[in-house]
């Protein structure tokens, strides 16, 4: 099991390499990932199986899901911002 | 859905079979013209091409002889508020077609002066001109045709619309309803018999705007009108940050893309899927979908950053002159077409009005549109 | 027997019904290639624990199950293509696949559907603060995750995840608020007397139903919440009794779980046209197919809870009925030799299948919430549709789910409808009194998720592009 340090926004997270990114985010206080494109609303993980697709996140830039998404050393997360 | 319908025939003034934006005008301006109405469609209103199709008002794409009417119903789509009843969200936008080859700026070239000489506002523009109007294309553009009377309208809204105002107008609208044949009746008028129903449908007149389906059903009335079916392609992507704001498109007319006002971004432009309209179902074909894309995102870069959210195809009618049909097809002017109109969703309610008024009395002219110009049977007919 | 047919199968989803069909059907001989999002097998039961939750989660069934089905595949001579999802499926099977290395298509195979279940939701007001998970979702966060959703926890919605999930929080620490359930609490003890008949689930629902009592938890039966609002630390819920709307409870808690039981994935099934019905008992749309996972299409078949809920014990058995079928229509093995390897198999399945059956109208305990959602209440998630909006729509003539998603956005967003699908067409029964058939299901699309519009593109040049000849002047 190994400690890592990633950011989110301006938060520097401690995780574990490998374990899903909303699940580091979460022991951490943080369970808003995003806004809805529509009305600004707060998001989050909701489903965990792919299907809501409102854990998604970009790492490093590419969008990807952050309840599935591994963490890893020094990424940084940011919200997928829709219009 | 009339309750009655189900015990007792009931004849309207004129039965309509397709609900689209032609049939739909049609039944419209009918209805306010004081005649009963009945509107039939095989599914719910607006599913086949008028809901599905890209929402392009566009004097680009359209076919240079239709200019005129594409422009009458350019207007009829930004006044929507006032003829239907309600806004559609039908935005005017200026209009790109761009050229990124010697060839293609030579066809953009040609195509934009035979638009002109019909009254398009069309004109070529240099590069640097282009991204000025349109900082998000690529700079490596050769030349822009550029018009001030484009835009677009989000295709969904335009059913819910129509079927708002239609009720309004007392049409009887009859959804889920496959017309299954349409025969003479005793005594005048047409039996319209659908596949759900004991008792036919009866009109003292029809009209046919079943678009795809056209083939079939004229044929039932003696004419042999060999009708294309296109299986267009649409690509809409998830929001994005504002990456244009005209509708742009490429010389040979195989790409139209749009911004919405919520963000998303719609990749159409007439690429191909596979299908057949009689057995239903049909399919994106990957090459073309990754052909299409690859377009879109070369006319705008930043597309890179976008998400595809749908792939859909919708149908698009065609006759063998890519011409309309649009008017009487008896010469007891009791049977009408309308339909076949290519980029028929910005003229589309021009000529939905247009036949209106034909069957009220008037006497618009449609003999560009003739449906009898392609029947040996011309407008003998075919009752007997 | 006519010659043996050793085409290709490919097996999409790496849960406990695919993996073992997968297993089987390379043990018949047949070339399998097995699909599956996770970077391993074992689906949403068996999912790997990450490495955080291999040190915080007490050793279970699930951890052990899933090394064995894991270990069991990686010995066999199954093709996996994990990390892996498909979008797209053709009419002849051709199967769009996105992966590590980007898009790619596997030509047309006979394709075995185990793409399991997914969760059914039912909206209330507030439901979209992020504070809010579905059960499952709780449940995979904390089984994979080794992570609370909060430390104290409401568990709500319907079925047996229900005390899973409650059991769960307990087990990593936390606490449990209170438990809501849609369902009667006799059917229930109904449940509970056929149990003996499935040993592995009495023993392991005896053991949560003592600890959570041990615990004190308030059990609230035919309930559900009807509101949440957020505050300065968490929530507070409004939790309404469905038999008498006057009795309110409210509870504070961290965060609250809730869903309404299971449903089969039906997205790949309808877009490959095979033929569906409605379960009234489970509520749901599932394919028509025989016992061993037949469709209409001699080319696919489906299997596991893919194929209506059942669990994960008859799971493994109908993914393994399913191998030896196919290796029986490919003239692989004989028929006799089909009825030997079925026969214990089928045996346990129907007993199993009691059981199972039993728990659909617990899972299913919450169908009565669409018709009494309040007008404020968000529906549609993504375009963030409220019930008014749908009403409205209805009266004013929008006759099925696809009419109401043109006329509303409602199901328009990136999950496809799959959140709202439920509740739009629970809306559509109640204002309109139409069946469950006439309402219908949002029509299915490709790509079934968002896609990276770079992901299609790749590297190229204009001069790649093949344009069409032009438009006609």
């Amino acid at each position: 099991m190994q400690s890592v340090t990633f950011t989110f926004l301006s938060h520097a997270i401690e995780g574990i390499e490998g374990e899903p990114v909303a699940a580091a985010l979460r022991r951490a206080g943080i369970t808003e990932l995003g806004q809805s494109g529509v009305d600004d609303t707060p998001r989050g993980a909701f489903c965990f199986m792919g299907i809501c697709q409102e854990c998604r996140v970009r790492i490093d830039g590419a969008v990807a899901y952050a309840c599935k998404a591994p963490v890893l050393p020094n990424m940084t997360v940011t919200p997928y911002v829709q219009s | 859905m009339t309750p009655a319908l189900q015990s007792r025939p009931d004849v309207f003034d004129t039965v309509i079979v397709g609900a689209g934006v032609m049939g739909a005008t049609t039944a419209l301006f009918l209805a306010r013209g004081g005649q009963k109405v009945a509107l039939v469609d095989r599914e719910d209103m607006f599913r086949a091409a008028s809901g599905v199709n890209a929402g392009t008002l566009t004097l680009h794409m359209t076919r240079a002889q239709l200019i005129p009417h594409a422009i009458r119903g350019r207007e009829m789509w930004l006044d929507s508020a006032t003829w239907l009843g309600e806004d559609v969200g039908a935005i005017a936008t200026p209009g790109l077609s761009m050229a990124f080859t010697e060839a293609e700026e030579e066809l953009l070239r040609q195509r934009a002066q035979v638009r002109q000489d019909m009254g398009a506002p069309i004109e070529v523009v240099s590069p640097e001109e282009a991204i000025q109007i349109e900082p998000g294309v690529n700079p490596a553009i050769r030349a822009a045709a550029y018009c001030a009377l484009d835009g677009h309208i989000p295709t969904y809204r335009v059913g819910a619309a129509y079927a708002r105002a239609l009720r309004q107008a007392g049409v009887t609208i009859i959804e889920n309803s496959p017309v299954e044949t349409i025969t003479p009746a005793t005594g005048g008028g047409y039996d319209i018999r659908i596949s759900n129903r004991v008792q036919p449908v009866q009109g003292r007149r029809i009209v046919l705007s079943t678009g795809a389906w056209l083939e079939k059903m004229l044929g039932w009335l003696g004419y042999n009108i060999p009708i294309r079916c296109l299986i267009n392609q649409l690509v809409v992507t998830e929001t994005l940050p504002p990456v244009m704001g005209s509708v742009l498109s490429i010389a040979n007319g195989l790409l139209s893309l749009k911004q919405f006002a919520n963000g998303s971004v719609l990749i159409g432009g007439g690429w191909q899927g596979e299908g057949n309209i009689h057995q239903g179902g049909t399919r994106v074909i990957p090459e073309n979908l990754r052909g299409n894309v690859r377009l879109a995102q070369y006319v705008v870069p930043r597309l890179d950053e976008a998400q595809i959210l749908r792939v859909w195809l919708g149908l698009e009618s065609e006759t063998p002159d890519a011409m309309p049909l649009i008017g009487a097809l008896t010469p007891d002017d009791d049977a009408f077409v309308v339909g076949c109109v290519h980029s028929g969703f910005t003229s589309g309610p021009y000529m939905g009005r247009l036949l209106a008024e034909r069957i009220l009395g008037g006497n618009p002219d449609l003999s560009p549109f003739d449906p009898t110009r392609f029947s040996s049977l011309a407008a003998t007919g075919t009752r007997s | 027997m006519s010659n043996p047919d050793f085409s290709p199968v490919t097996v999409i989803g790496g849960g406990i019904a695919g993996t073992t069909s997968a297993i089987a059907l390379a043990r018949h001989g047949l070339p399998v290639t097995l699909i599956d999002e996770q970077p391993t097998a074992g689906g949403q039961i068996f999912r790997a624990p990450s490495p955080y939750a291999r040190q915080t989660v007490p050793p279970n069934h699930e951890f052990s199950g899933g090394d064995a089905l894991r270990h069991k595949l990686t010995a066999s001579s199954v093709d996996v293509r994990f990390s892996t999802r498909a979008w797209g499926l053709s009419p002849t099977l051709a199967l769009d696949l996105i992966g590590p290395d980007g898009i790619d298509q596997l030509p047309p195979s006979t394709v075995v559907v185990a793409n399991g279940a997914t969760e059914r939701f039912l909206p209330f007001q507030g439901w979209t603060t992020p504070r809010i998970t579905g059960l499952a979702g709780a449940s995979i966060l904390m089984r994979n995750g080794g992570t609370l959703p909060g430390q104290t926890v409401v568990v709500a919605g319907s079925g047996p995840l229900l005390f899973s999930v409650a059991h769960q929080v307990l087990e990593l620490g936390g606490k449990v608020a209170a438990i809501v359930d849609a369902g009667h609490r006799s059917d229930w003890l109904r449940l509970g007397a056929m149990l003996s008949l499935d040993p592995a689930r009495l023993t392991q629902a005896t053991s949560w139903m003592l600890r959570l009592r041990k615990a004190g938890i308030p059990i609230h039966h035919r309930a559900h919440i009807s509101a949440v609002q957020e505050t300065e630390t968490g929530l507070l819920l409004n939790v309404s009794e469905m038999d008498h709307p006057e009795r309110r409870h409210v509870y504070a808690s961290e965060a609250a779980a809730c869903g309404y039981g299971l449903k089969p994935s039906t997205l790949i099934t309808r877009t490959a046209g095979v033929q569906h019905r409605h379960d009234p008992v489970g509520g749901y749309l599932e394919p028509v197919t025989d016992l061993a996972g037949r469709t209409c299409r001699p080319d696919l078949y489906v299997t596991g809870d893919a194929a209506g809920i059942r669990g994960m014990a008859v799971a493994r058995l109908r993914g393994l009925i399913t191998a030896h079928a196919i290796a029986q229509d490919r003239s692989v093995i004989s028929g006799e030799t089909y009825e030997t390897l079925t026969r214990a198999p089928l045996r346990q399945l129907r007993r199993l299948e009691a059981v199972s059956r039993r728990m659909l109208p617990l899972m299913n305990a919450g169908s009565a919430i669409p018709a009494h959602l309040q007008d404020e209440t968000i529906v549609c998630r993504c375009e963030r549709v409220k019930a008014a909006t749908l009403r409205s729509a209805i009266k004013a003539g929008a006759e099925d789910l696809n009419q109401l998603k043109a006329w509303t956005r409602c199901g328009m967003g990136p999950c496809q409808g799959r959140m709202c699908e439920d509740s739009a067409r629970g809306l559509l029964m109640a204002v309109c009194g139409k069946t469950s058939e006439d309402a219908g299901s949002f029509t299915a699309r490709m790509p079934f998720f968002p896609l990276p519009l770079t992901a299609v593109t790749g590297t190229f040049a204009y001069s790649d592009i093949p344009l069409p000849k032009a438009a006609p002047l």
